[in-house]
């Protein structure tokens, strides 16, 4: 097993904070674990501490979410924000009018906001 | 098979003005050849520049087993690539039409722009040259918004074709037309009886009743004295209008204006106009059809108010996809101006009662019974053109010299 794969497994099976079951109707929300995002249609919601971002939280929380690149080239983790604010380092696998609608690509997100995504 | 006796036997076997022998039709090895030798190596017309609106826009699809896409790129280029990734070779994008920013292959997530270049690959070593490992393009040419593609590396000339499509289809604005229906039909019969089949009217009068309202089905040369003035009168109003009739022709394609029966203006079921705002606007879209066919396996008709595409790809020996689609002007609405099921009726009934023609001509041809029989030269002139350029174009594949056949036009 090489270093880096070493790495990937312990970032992707490390379960620090359990995963809340909500109801998809309730607001996502904040408290001192970070600012909460409600990911859909799993209806989970998870915390996204300072300097996370929203792909990088989830898989801390256990949530299954599909990444590659994790630098907004492949588009693998894209996902639709229904509400929210975040803000987007790179953007290069969706066009301008994908971003208008409301794409993101959760490596490359951190919520400034209490967010709502569905993963596509 | 392609360098063997066997094989130059069977060309040379072939009878002028007949079918052919009946391993052309069953073979496998044969079918292989004509991947290899036609499929892989001719133009072919896949669709419309319409059917790719935006950047990102693609159509993917696979000719006999190879996966391709056509896209539009980001700077509004329509751009073709093999569909495999340069990694181990996955099919990047699924077969059908849709729209991505990045191609990324759904295996390791290697990732190309719209250029075809490889912009991520994780985990490679530093001396990966990512440059080295670009999607390989297709060959594609499209005239006045139809897209013609060829797999092979030395495509045949496309230039004269190009100068005798264009100011031909030209005046149908087909870059601003937009798809109204299109559909798969599967037939299971050699991919050249579903040609020989769509090259030739002898069948029409009795196997497509519907069609031959409209179209002229009439299975014997009868120019009497009225067919001839109607025909002057025809080609006297189209030039009025700028419109060439030709014909004009190539040893692969062929293209003509002709009108209609009398008084039909459509290829719909009664053929009267069937949507409201017609492509070529001239004389209430009452304009004939314009066809343009190319071998080794497309016509289209395009008509005052609609255009039908018709291209079959082989996928296997006995077996066909037909791909029809239906053009019309990019401001008609379905349900309003048109609607599809009356839209597609005419071609949709004749698309199936062929399918049927053709495997019923494939049963018999695996027969015993089967010797190659004689095409009539007048009724069946444009199946004879077809199996005359497959037997040439076949012999020059396979080293054998040109049979010089006669009836070539």
């Amino acid at each position: 097993m090489t270093e880096s794969m070493r790495t990937d497994m312990c970032t992707d099976i490390g379960l620090e904070a359990p995963v809340a079951d909500v109801e998809d109707g309730a607001p996502a929300d904040s408290s001192e674990a970070g600012i909460g995002v409600r990911i859909l249609p799993q209806g989970v919601e998870i915390f996204v501490r300072p300097g996370e971002t929203i792909l990088e939280a989830g898989l801390r929380s256990g949530v299954a979410l599909a990444s590659s690149c994790r630098e907004g080239m492949c588009g693998t983790c894209r996902m639709r924000k229904i509400s929210g604010e975040v803000e987007m380092r790179e953007q290069s696998a969706l066009f301008d009018d994908e971003i208008e609608a409301g794409d993101i690509l959760a490596c490359c997100s951190r919520p400034l906001t209490p967010v709502i995504v569905e993963c596509a | 098979m392609r360098g063997t006796q066997e094989f130059r036997n069977l060309l040379n076997e072939r009878r002028p003005g007949h079918s052919l022998p009946r391993p052309f039709y069953t073979d496998p090895d044969i079918y292989a050849l004509d991947v290899e030798a036609v499929f892989n190596a001719c133009w072919l017309m896949i669709g419309f520049s319409a059917e790719l609106p935006k950047p990102g826009s693609y159509l993917a699809m696979t000719i006999a087993r190879t996966p391709i896409i056509v896209l539009r790129d980001r700077g509004g280029a329509i751009r073709g690539f093999f569909n495999s990734c340069r990694h181990r070779g996955a099919q990047i994008c699924p077969d059908g039409s849709g729209r991505a920013a990045k191609l990324v292959c759904p295996y390791h997530q290697w990732t190309y722009d719209l250029e075809g270049r490889l912009q991520h690959a994780g985990q490679m070593p530093e001396n990966f040259r990512a440059d080295d490992h670009s999607l390989r393009p297709i060959h594609v040419e499209v005239v006045a918004g139809v897209i013609y593609i060829c797999l092979g590396e030395t495509p045949p000339d496309f230039a004269p074709f190009r100068r005798a499509l264009e100011p031909m289809v030209k005046p149908y604005n087909f870059e601003n037309a937009k798809l109204a229906h299109q559909y798969v039909l599967v037939e299971k019969a050699n991919w050249k009886l579903v040609m020989e089949n769509g090259r030739e009217c002898y069948h029409c009068a009795a196997n497509h009743p519907e069609l031959g309202i409209t179209f002229p089905v009439g299975i014997t040369e009868k120019f009497g004295a009225e067919e001839t003035v109607r025909a002057q009168n025809y080609c006297m109003r189209m030039a009025k209008h700028g419109l060439e009739v030709g014909p004009d022709d190539g040893s692969w394609w062929q293209i003509a204006r002709f009108p209609l029966n009398e008084g039909m203006i459509t290829m719909s079921p009664d053929g009267q106009p069937i949507v409201k705002k017609p492509m070529l606007d001239v004389d209430g879209g009452d304009v004939g059809s314009l066809r343009f066919a190319i071998e080794p396996h497309n016509f289209c008709h395009a008509l005052g108010d609609f255009t039908f595409m018709f291209s079959i790809f082989p996928v296997g020996v006995e077996e066909t996809h037909l791909i029809a689609k239906w053009l019309v002007h990019k401001d008609a609405v379905e349900g309003v101006d048109y609607d599809v099921p009356s839209l597609i009726k005419t071609w949709d009934m004749t698309n199936r009662q062929d399918r049927d023609l053709s495997e019923n001509n494939q049963r018999g041809v695996n027969g015993l019974g089967y010797v190659p029989g004689p095409y009539s030269p007048t009724a069946e002139g444009f199946v004879l053109r077809f199996v005359n350029w497959y037997c040439e174009h076949m012999r020059a594949f396979a080293g054998v010299p040109s049979a010089n056949i006669a009836e070539v036009a």
